[in-house]
């Protein structure tokens, strides 16, 4: 009934074609990973691989049911996901909040770039040493260590964001003679939302990497640590393990975040990013 | 003195104009030097006429309409709306461009609202007025549609109506089809028409496009380049409505051959 003007729908035909490929492909990766796992398997049996070096993926997978059957690596658990969240939550706060402080000034954005782009150069991990130093083995020196790593991906693309406001949807705003609040609420940050959300996408992955980072150094409690000790009581499948329950939990996270990306800025075209 | 009474006299002979510009220069400050656009340019517009700014690329006819919507500044010269000097944006003037600038994250609806937002205006009217500026643009019934699923032409169309939120008495259009299919493009110029004539709007359009304008216009504005100087103001004498079959007369083949002489285009 209101396709009477112009249509503006080969759109979805379009989709329905990428996933018919994509649900090819998916299967083509399930299989390639059965593969990989089945000649893992039987070259650690015929004794190629030793246990010390790569235990087979059956002793990896019995492991982390042990471990998950045991309560001691929730308490660890715990401890690391508090210092990823919380550092990822400062981080990211601080990070939007100095994104938007930075653009909105083109004076302060030149006298600031400088120390920016000197810090940015920082590999953040070496500091990690300074900030247990400085807050001891509790939780907190790890926290900093997630702000300071996580920081960076979505201030850069807070900054990113709100320049990329383009030219003609500013002459509208003016036009409309609207106020510096109204342009700021109404256009500049729903344009820079994307790229905030993407930024925050590599944060939370960077934070989990900087409170296992902060926990290696010193710690008496946290997955990072959990993991030093195994490595060093040589219990390798644990170590395994370990690896395996970090990286489902940053895949859940990303996940989460993901979702909230796609339910939050609904108007962005994701075609382009498959 | 002699001088000073004369400017006064014209100034009073001129009070039946709703659009004066007088004298105006415009140039922008480029690394070291001064690059001048706009030169000596003089242009008067009653209220309700249907002007066209034509000419080649770098003419300046962006610039003069921006000038004109107050969203730029001249260097010298003299321009009023209303016997007034422009001196910003003003709630008189509505401004389209060749992109639709519709915010994605918002619906029809809310992208009409916007102007009504910005300015504080009372927004339960402006909801009202929502639906009957949608008939009028041919899309009814489209409030609650996002502007991704929408095409060019009916972004377009949307983008008209919502320069016609605040009911502004003059359209500044900048090449506001420029971007669309030569078919959607006449299909809205048509629309834009009957729309000028029912609302009685003042209307300045930027285009490149000579027989859109002499269609279009009651006066064609015909600028050249190196800087952006007026060639010559034409008055399209052809009675209005104007439909199809005004381009099939000799008088409308004249007026366009006439520019297309002046812009030095074509094979002689």
């Amino acid at each position: 009934m209101k396709a009477t003007l112009e249509k503006a729908d080969p759109v979805q035909s379009k989709s329905g074609f990428i996933r018919k490929i994509f649900k090819k492909e998916a299967l083509l990766s399930i299989a390639l990973l059965v593969l990989l796992l089945a000649a893992w398997e039987i070259l650690s049996r015929i004794g190629v691989l030793h246990p010390l070096i790569l235990p087979a993926p059956t002793v990896v997978f019995s492991a982390t049911l042990e471990l998950l059957a045991s309560s001691f690596l929730y308490l660890h658990l715990g401890v690391t996901l508090y210092e990823t969240i919380a550092g990822f939550f400062i981080g990211s706060f601080l990070a939007i909040i100095l994104g938007i402080v930075v653009s909105s000034n083109p004076t302060l954005y030149k006298v600031l770039n400088p120390f920016i782009v000197v810090f940015q150069a920082i590999p953040k991990i070496a500091l990690a040493p300074i900030f247990v130093t400085w807050f001891g083995f509790g939780p907190t020196a790890k926290i900093v260590m997630a702000i300071t790593i996580c920081f960076f991906p979505t201030f850069v693309n807070t900054v990113v964001g709100l320049k990329s406001v383009d030219e003609e949807s500013r002459l509208l705003f003016q036009s409309l003679v609207a106020k510096k609040k109204d342009t700021f609420f109404k256009l500049s940050l729903p344009t820079a939302l994307p790229f905030i959300f993407a930024g925050l996408k590599s944060s939370l992955t960077f934070a989990l990497i900087g409170a296992i980072v902060g926990e290696f150094v010193g710690a008496n409690e946290g997955i990072g640590m959990l993991l030093d000790t195994f490595n060093f009581q040589l219990e390798m499948g644990k170590v395994y393990a370990l690896i395996v329950i970090l990286s489902i939990i940053a895949l859940l996270l990303y996940l989460l975040i993901e979702w909230l990306d796609k339910k939050l800025i609904f108007w962005a075209d994701r075609d382009n990013n498959n | 003195m002699s001088i000073l009474v004369n400017d006064a006299l014209d100034r009073n002979l001129e009070t039946n104009y709703q659009i004066e510009i007088h004298n105006i220069y415009k140039s922008f400050d480029k690394r070291d030097s001064a690059v001048t656009v706009l030169e000596n340019i003089n242009l008067n517009v009653r209220a309700g006429e249907f002007i066209s700014l034509l000419g080649p690329s770098g003419c300046g006819k962006s610039t003069l309409l921006k000038l004109i919507g107050g969203l730029l500044d001249q260097s010298s010269g003299r321009l009023e709306i209303d016997g007034h000097a422009i001196t910003g944006p003003s709630k008189k003037v509505g401004f389209m461009f060749q992109k639709a600038v519709l915010l994605p994250w918002r619906t029809v609806q809310q992208n009409l609202l916007l102007p009504i937002e910005l300015s504080k205006g009372n927004v339960e009217e402006a909801n009202a007025r929502i639906g009957q500026l949608l008939e009028l643009v041919g899309l009814k019934g489209y409030e609650h549609y996002y502007p991704k699923e929408l095409s060019g032409g009916m972004q377009q169309r949307i983008s008209l109506a919502r320069t016609l939120m605040t009911d502004p008495d003059i359209l500044l259009l900048d090449e506001p089809f420029g971007a669309l299919d030569e078919f959607t493009r006449e299909t809205l110029n048509f629309s834009l028409m009957d729309i000028a004539e029912q609302s009685g709007k003042t209307v300045i359009l930027v285009t490149h496009n000579i027989s859109e304008a002499v269609l279009m216009s009651d006066k064609v504005v015909v600028l050249g380049i190196n800087p952006g100087h007026v060639l010559e103001t034409i008055d399209i004498n052809i009675p209005k409505p104007r439909t199809d079959q005004v381009m099939a007369t000799k008088q409308y083949s004249e007026y366009v051959l006439h520019i297309r002489d002046l812009l030095g285009v074509g094979r002689k």
